[in-house]
């Protein structure tokens, strides 16, 4: 494996930490919604360090490949031997794509429920809002 | 050769663009109740229409000559996602749709209507259907994420602050869930370069004993099945969600719940096949799923409380025949969930009933209802006695073949269990059936304008189902049992 590729799992393992860390540990309720947020960033950075290729080459910049290819259309990448030896995985970088937008919505989501609560209790406190309940 | 079927996208294609509709028409209150009434129809019609088989967004169906770009360790792939659409999915389907419908119609018929309320619903049928479908783990990844929030945001309509607080509990646990699966997926597709469910099943058998990598991809996806199935130690946040729902949401969310408990088990039963431990970790967490459900619902005195234990440890239950792993017992943990929502869907609409007849869903501050409502009492009464695995109901059906099961995989003791638990549930919803129906006492304040005429019809329509599903077994229950058949888990 790449140095720069431990580099990445490394980080991505401590942002994990963290954020579980921020997550269970912390009163403050926007610390605790950082902190899930940063859980999120961690995910995302493993799937781009899998498709991490030490001087590779994007796929996407090769035009044939299109949905609406056949299996035939696909065998010259057999004989292009650069190809799959250099070309990073694309298909993570996709993903990470949609895991930010759904990030995106649900940190929303937590903030506004966060704007609410602050509004009833008047503290950022999770404890001071959650006391008495079962 | 399975059928190329253009209809199974619409299943979750159609409650989007609807939910987008209803959305943009928010305030107008005549056009959200005409188009969620036709859509509603319609959502229920086309899974009944739609051919088995599967789609394909993109990509070709499977070929033998496809090349091997990725060195992969099978030479077939899906190059897309795919939805698959078989036996199980469609009855599953049409429950999860009908029950949809009489959630919207009784908020239409109490004039809560609203097209962000309605829109929500629509997304939630939307990613639990996609679930259902989804032979692409990331797919199912995105759905589940999308679920989460819709029920939260059907939580937070409530607009009281426990509903603000389940909702957020709700989104944070989902986060650390979320994070799990996505992190076990990326596990898979590092180690084998998949997502396609279908294809990661074939690989992982070929590739023989799991490596370490592919034990923390089972660990971290397991651990997010127990989340959005709402199995310990997540119950009380499932339960928490259940309680400050409106009781008519509260019978749309434990459909939901346990429908994402099955689909999820497949796919790991279908990706893990050959990991006897899995079964074993589902078993565990079932029967303490089973155990603390029950014994928390014996202690309530709040009937949608009451209820929403009574939900969570008859999910319990319908993990404890998943986990036994066995062809029959997975079938019969199935039959289970289709039956259990079903009656549970009769008393979290009752509950609806009582909650607006009476102001309150406080037992104690419940009496002499049965001359109030007899009907509604007299429905619930049978409800209680289905979900309590009495003859002739469904759930006696399903209960009967999880105690065969048990025995048959060895575990008699968990036909014990069963029986405990049945007892126990029984137990608890009696009571609230005597203390809201029989108890004497001076009269209760009643809203006189709730005469709830579309919730009676509701409940009568599934306790009738629930007898036919108990009379006639065999018409849920063989479609099932070959699906799981064809499984091979």
């Amino acid at each position: 494996m790449d140095p720069f590729q431990v580099g990445s799992f490394l980080t991505a393992g401590i942002l994990v930490v963290t954020g579980l860390w921020a997550l269970l540990m912390m009163d403050n309720i926007l610390k605790k919604i950082i902190g899930a947020n940063l859980i999120g960033d961690g995910v995302n950075l493993v799937l781009i360090s899998i498709g991490y290729r030490p001087g590779g080459f994007i796929p996407e910049v090769m035009h044939h490949f299109h949905a609406t290819a056949t299996p035939s259309d696909y065998s010259y990448l057999l004989e292009f031997g650069e190809f799959a030896s250099n070309a990073s995985y694309s298909l993570p970088f996709a993903l990470v794509l949609t895991n930010i937008v759904i990030g995106a919505s649900t940190l929303s989501v937590m903030l506004a429920l966060a704007v609410v609560l602050y509004h009833k209790y008047h503290t950022l406190s999770v404890q001071k809002m959650f006391e008495g309940d079962e | 050769m399975l059928n190329n079927s253009t209809l199974i996208p619409l299943m979750v294609v159609l409650p989007l663009i609807m939910a987008i509709l209803v959305n943009f028409l928010h305030q107008k209150d005549k056009s959200v109740k005409f188009i969620s009434i036709v859509s509603l129809i319609v959502f229920v019609i086309v899974p009944v229409v739609t051919l088995y088989g599967v789609h394909l967004f993109s990509g070709h169906l499977r070929t033998g000559s496809f090349p091997e770009i990725s060195k992969m360790l099978i030479p077939e792939v899906y190059m897309g996602i795919v939805y698959s659409y078989g036996t199980l999915q469609k009855i599953l389907m049409l429950v999860l749709t009908i029950i949809t419908g009489f959630s919207v119609l009784t908020v239409i018929n109490k004039k809560m209507i609203s097209g962000v309320y309605v829109a929500m619903i629509f997304i939630s049928l939307a990613s639990t259907s996609a679930i259902m479908l989804a032979d692409d783990i990331f797919n199912f990844f995105v759905f589940t994420e999308f679920l989460v929030v819709a029920q939260a945001a059907l939580v937070i309509a409530v607009q009281e602050t426990k509903s603000f607080k389940a909702a957020f509990k709700y989104m944070i646990f989902g986060t650390i869930s979320g994070a799990s699966i996505l992190l076990g997926i990326a596990l898979l597709l590092g180690s084998y370069g998949l997502l396609n469910i279908t294809d990661l099943s074939n690989a992982i058998a070929a590739g023989g004993q799991l490596n370490s990598i592919g034990l923390s991809a089972v660990a971290l996806l397991t651990l997010g099945w127990l989340y959005e199935s709402g199995l310990f130690p997540f119950h009380i946040i499932k339960s928490n969600m259940y309680e400050n729902a409106k009781p008519e949401i509260s019978a749309l969310l434990q459909v939901q719940s346990k429908f994402v408990l099955v689909a999820m088990a497949i796919i790991l039963f279908r990706v893990f096949s050959g990991y006897a431990l899995l079964k074993s970790v589902m078993l565990g967490f079932a029967i303490f799923t089973v155990v603390i459900g029950s014994v928390m619902a014996l202690q309530q005195i709040e009937l949608r409380k009451l209820l929403s234990y009574v939900a969570v440890s008859q999910a319990g239950l319908v993990a404890v025949g998943l986990g036994l792993g066995t062809s029959f017992g997975i079938a019969a943990g199935i039959f289970h969930a289709v039956n259990d929502v079903l009656s549970m869907a009769i008393l979290f609409f009752v509950a609806s009933f009582v909650y607006d007849k009476f102001k309150t869903t406080n037992l104690d501050q419940l009496r002499e209802g049965l001359h109030i409502a007899p009907l509604v009492g007299f429905v619930m009464l049978l409800a209680t006695l289905a979900i309590s695995g009495v003859p002739p109901f469904n759930s006696y059906q399903s209960e009967w073949r999880l105690i065969q099961a048990a025995t048959q995989a060895g575990l008699p003791e968990l036909g014990i269990l069963v029986i405990l638990l049945s007892v126990a549930t029984f137990v608890a919803i009696i009571k609230a059936f005597y203390m809201i129906f029989m108890r004497p006492g001076p009269e209760v304040e009643v809203n006189t304008e709730v005469r709830g005429t579309m919730t009676k019809a509701i409940i009568v329509i599934l306790i009738i189902a629930c007898l036919g599903i108990g009379l006639f077994p065999n018409v849920v229950y063989d479609p099932i049992y070959n699906f799981v058949l064809s499984l091979g888990v």
